[in-house]
């Protein structure tokens, strides 16, 4: 090899190191480790909770409603009645909270998969599959998506 | 075949909001007698120390998943024949392949109706 050529392949390793050295400081480590992570999963917990708070909210009027007293006049049935529809429908308002932590989430997620990616490239890394499932860990996919699985119909002709 | 109403009925389920559903709706059914486990295996213990009438539970639950509950109980003599139900939102062929071949007596995917509840327990245990 002529002096040339080492000088020019020490240029270039050169530069690949340091275009390196960027794409691993466009990641900001420190800061999705202890800033951008850990909120996304506290978004996450504070979905967890308040889904279930409001089911449980709704299923606390509506077991009040079906265990209503017989003897209420007709309008002081209606106005518990009433109440308790109320309460359902502020226990609605779930959505709206968790649709908002949800693209939160979702944001830091692209912003981590566009880094990951520019990294990924430089690198030349080529993608690696996930380990696969064994046994009947297999037939853990949770809930399908829409058109995928079978619906109630086609198993109960095979229980049929 | 007509059951009674105060058969003892497990439901098993990791979401404490599952259960509280599964309950109530049971309830509305005129079934009261019924207990809950939030992982398979306390059901299993549960199951051990007490004679049910059915076993209605989920199947993605940790560290022993419904589908690992219904092989052990249909690999225990004294509980072999005890009718169980899978709720469950797994809905792939597969899945009710595995539940079947491992021993289950009926399958719903959730969400799921009270009607539903109701066809499937009268499916497996008769009308009542």
């Amino acid at each position: 090899m002529s002096i040339s050529d080492e000088a020019a392949e020490r240029r270039a390793l050169l530069h690949y190191v340091l275009a390196a050295q960027k794409a691993i400081a466009d990641l900001r480590p420190a800061q999705m480790r202890f800033e951008k992570l850990p909120t996304a999963m506290s978004q996450i917990g504070l979905i967890v909770e308040t889904t279930e708070s409001a089911a449980n909210q709704i299923m606390q009027a509506v077991d009040e409603i079906m265990n209503v007293r017989v003897d209420l006049s007709p309008a002081a049935y209606r106005s518990f009645v009433e109440e308790k529809c109320l309460a359902v429908l502020e226990a609605c308002s779930f959505q709206d909270i968790t649709g908002q932590r949800i693209t939160k989430v979702v944001e830091t997620l692209l912003t981590l998969e566009d880094k990951l990616a520019a990294l990924s490239s430089l690198l030349g890394e080529e993608a690696e599959a996930a380990p696969e499932p064994e046994g009947d860990a297999v037939l853990l996919n949770g809930p399908a998506m829409p058109g995928e699985g079978v619906d109630q119909d086609e198993i109960d002709k095979l229980f049929a | 075949m007509s059951i009674s109403k105060d058969m003892a009925i497990l439901i098993v389920d990791d979401y404490k909001t599952m259960l509280r559903i599964v309950r109530s709706l049971l309830q509305q059914l005129g079934f009261t007698n019924v207990d809950e486990a939030t992982d398979g295996k306390s059901a299993f213990d549960m199951i051990a120390a007490r004679p049910y009438g059915l076993v209605i539970s989920d199947w993605n639950m940790q560290p022993v998943t419904g589908l690992d509950l219904l092989k052990q109980v249909r690999a225990n003599a004294s509980t072999a024949n005890l009718p169980f139900i899978m709720v469950t939102a797994e809905a792939r062929t597969e899945n009710v392949v595995a539940a079947r071949q491992a021993g289950v007596n009926n399958y719903i995917i959730k969400p799921f109706t009270q009607q539903v509840l109701k066809q499937k327990i009268a499916a497996v245990l008769g009308d009542f």
